[in-house]
């Protein structure tokens, strides 16, 4: 099929035809001699019936009412899939622990191993405190800030001192 | 896009009580029309009104504005009749009839008063059995321009459609229409 505009003469003509009828029922003009013109104009009559069938009347609300419903059994639907994939995590990580638990008791003796990964987590815990307390909705202390600032400066020296340390 | 839809869209967003009632309503009618015409089975076109205002719901936040809710939400009712047509297998547009019936412009009498001969009842029942039987693509373009008085940049958004394809079928199809309303009652080249 051929999708282009119509554009000789003849078809010109005839586009102009249509549109003049769709103007004239939309607008609600008096019918005029143009047999042609009149026949376009039933078509249009045609086309600007209203469907034999129809939603119901109160569709709008039954839709709303489907909507309010909905989050409800999604949000329950994730809170099932949350807890099941932390219980995997969970069953994953004890298996690790008990397969591998030798070779973590020997990371475990060592000292400068167990200062570098407490130096690793503690800032990372730390920084979040704040987003914590104020979810939490209690206002956090500005001494309490000026402590964790203090204490993520000194991770972060313990970690040069031991990184220094192992390099000497 | 209007001051009032961006308002409505931020209400639903903000969950504001009875907001996206208030855009259901807006907006049925445009969707029930898209997916009857393209579907033509009431109750599974209910079915799929509800379904794209699931839809509208759920993907709200992702409405950018660039274009007017109108075609946004047409948009989504026409992907949602495409995709039941296509699983249906029912083909969307009608791939026997086109340039062939483009011939009649210049056949066509125009001196016969079709009107004063047959009732407009007659007229409108052969229409409407004429409109039917026409391909959903057809029949929803039709019904979009001619009833619910879109533009046809709009019914190209919607649509997905270039404008002059969204032109040569209005173009093509009243010509149709035209030809085979002469046709049942008579009138001779």
């Amino acid at each position: 099929m051929n999708h282009e505009t119509p554009r000789d003469d003849a078809m010109e003509r005839e586009w102009a035809l249509q549109e003049q009828a769709a103007r004239a029922e939309r607008l609600g003009l008096d019918a005029r001699d143009d047999a042609t013109l009149q026949r376009y104009r039933a078509v249009v009559r045609a086309l600007r019936q209203p469907l034999d069938e129809d939603l119901p009347p109160d569709f709008a609300s039954q839709v709303a009412k489907e909507i309010r419903r909905r989050p409800a059994d999604t949000m329950r639907l994730e809170l099932y899939l949350s807890w099941a994939l932390l219980g995997t995590l969970a069953v994953v990580l004890l298996g690790l622990i008990v397969r591998y638990s030798s070779l973590l008791q020997a990371w475990l003796s060592n000292p400068w191993l167990v200062a570098l990964a407490i130096c690793f987590t503690l800032p990372a815990l730390l920084g979040k405190l704040p987003a914590v307390t104020r979810r939490l909705g209690c206002k956090p202390q500005h001494r309490l800030l000026h402590y964790i600032s203090n204490l993520r400066t000194f991770s972060s020296a313990a970690i040069n001192a031991s990184t220094s340390s192992r390099v000497l | 896009m209007s001051h009032q839809d961006r308002q409505l869209v931020e209400a639903v967003l903000a969950n504001a009580p009875s907001a996206f009632e208030r855009l259901v309503r807006e907006y049925q009618g445009l969707c029930w029309h898209i997916i009857y015409r393209m579907v033509r089975h009431p109750e599974d076109a209910r079915e799929l009104c509800q379904e794209t205002f699931l839809r509208v719901h759920q993907h709200l936040r992702q409405y950018r504005y660039e274009s007017g809710l109108k075609s946004w939400i047409g948009r989504i009712a026409y992907t949602v009749a495409l995709r039941y047509l296509e699983r249906k297998r029912i083909t969307v547009l009608d791939p026997g009839r086109g340039e062939d019936s483009l011939d009649p412009v210049e056949n066509l009498s125009d001196g016969f008063d079709l009107e004063t001969a047959y009732s407009d009842s007659e007229v409108a029942a052969c229409l409407h059995r004429a409109i039917e039987a026409l391909p959903p693509l057809q029949r929803t373009v039709l019904t979009l321009y001619h009833l619910d008085e879109l533009s046809i940049d709009e019914i190209a958004n919607i649509t997905g459609l270039a404008t002059g394809t969204i032109k040569s079928h209005l173009f093509r199809t009243r010509l149709r229409l035209r030809e085979q309303l002469e046709t049942v009652y008579g009138v001779s080249p």
